[in-house]
């Protein structure tokens, strides 16, 4: 449309456009923003798709990687299904277990105490189990598991698991973790023989 | 009348601005469906890998674990799977095969399945072997333990191992 102003008034010029390139315009105008929706919504997809999967990229190898480094190291291994039975130590199951308890014994050998002249130490202990309040995947080490207190933990093994599941197959003792989204691992490991 | 000067469009020319734009929506499009696919794809051979290595921990603590008497039993391959039936691996070039382990579970819930095959091989020093007194005079019995994991991500097959080494 040509516009074009005189002394004292507006002339509008008589060539506007027509309804067949209007309605090409629109839709080729709502092609474009469609297509901007799509990408959008594919970018969007795409941070989903990588974000839940983030759990059993980077966490999981890291938790297995730490269980990995202190169960081996146990001498012996206890497992519960509720955090309150350690201070007690009855209730002890072999599966479906939500608490771990691990015995490191300091020169349990007496005769090898006595060769190198030193007292026998004493057994230290390390718990492993989720808070419930926080809900963090804690490492607990305690001097005895009378002393085990759910809300002082040692560390915070990881923040993103929503369940931990404890329990002996064959001989093995297996850690199942489920992460954000359902996705599930399971660690095997053994203590020391 | 004293009009003034006028740019002149020619006819059709926002038409051919919104196409140019529609074809570089298109290519920018089609780039990032490419860069994204590029970035999951990798990302689906790590989760693979690491639930794997995961299950693995499993065959190396069993093969480290199993005792002796049970290490060398006989086992019927053809029985059929009892996941609590003792764990075995056969002599080669026998093998244990275990079908549909799940390995682990991912974020959409679907369950990624396996297959393991195990077996034995005894070392050439064994004295049920080629070995002597002269060569092996301690007697030591030495088995290596071999597991094979199987599993597939699209149209690939991989396969993964662990062997232990048993003496006693």
């Amino acid at each position: 449309m040509k516009i074009y102003l005189t002394k004292n008034r507006l002339h509008f010029a008589a060539k506007a456009f027509t309804l067949l390139e209007l309605t090409v315009m629109a839709l080729v105008g709502t092609l474009i923003a469609s297509m901007s929706l799509v990408l959008f919504n594919t970018q969007v997809t795409s941070f989903r798709i990588i974000r839940t999967q983030d759990f059993l990229i980077h966490e999981a190898p890291q938790i297995n990687n730490t269980l990995n480094q202190v169960i081996p190291r146990a001498n012996f291994f206890r497992l519960y299904n509720d955090p309150a039975d350690v201070t007690t130590g009855l209730n002890s199951v072999i599966a479906n277990a939500n608490t771990l308890v691990l015995e490191f014994r300091n020169n349990s050998n007496a005769a090898q105490a006595a060769l190198s002249n030193q007292p026998l130490q004493p057994s230290r202990f390390g718990v492993i189990t989720i808070d419930p309040v926080t809900n963090n995947l804690n490492y607990y080490n305690v001097a005895n598991p009378t002393d085990f207190d759910i809300t002082t933990p040692s560390w915070t093994i990881s923040s993103q698991v929503t369940n931990v599941v404890f329990f002996i197959q064959q001989g093995v003792l297996r850690t199942t973790i489920t992460g954000p989204n359902g996705s599930q691992i399971t660690h095997s490991t053994t203590t020391q023989r | 009348m004293n009009c003034p000067k006028q740019t002149k469009f020619r006819s059709g020319s926002i038409l051919i601005e919104m196409m140019a734009a529609l074809a570089l929506l298109s290519i920018v499009a089609f780039a990032l469906l490419r860069n994204s696919i590029d970035l999951l794809e990798p990302r689906q051979a790590v989760l693979h890998q690491n639930l794997s290595d995961s299950y693995l921990t499993f065959e190396e603590a069993l093969a480290a674990r199993i005792s002796f008497t049970q290490l060398t039993a006989a086992v019927d391959p053809n029985a059929p799977v009892d996941p609590n039936a003792p764990p075995s691996w056969p002599l080669f070039p026998t093998t244990d095969i275990d079908q549909g382990v799940i390995i682990g579970t991912l974020p959409d819930g679907r369950d990624v399945t396996g297959t393991v095959t195990r077996t034995r091989i005894p070392d050439p020093n064994n004295l049920d072997q080629n070995g002597t007194l002269l060569t092996n005079p301690a007697e030591m019995e030495t088995w290596r333990l071999e597991s094979h994991l199987t599993y597939t991500i699209g149209n690939q097959t991989y396969v993964k191992s662990r062997t232990m080494i048993r003496t006693q």
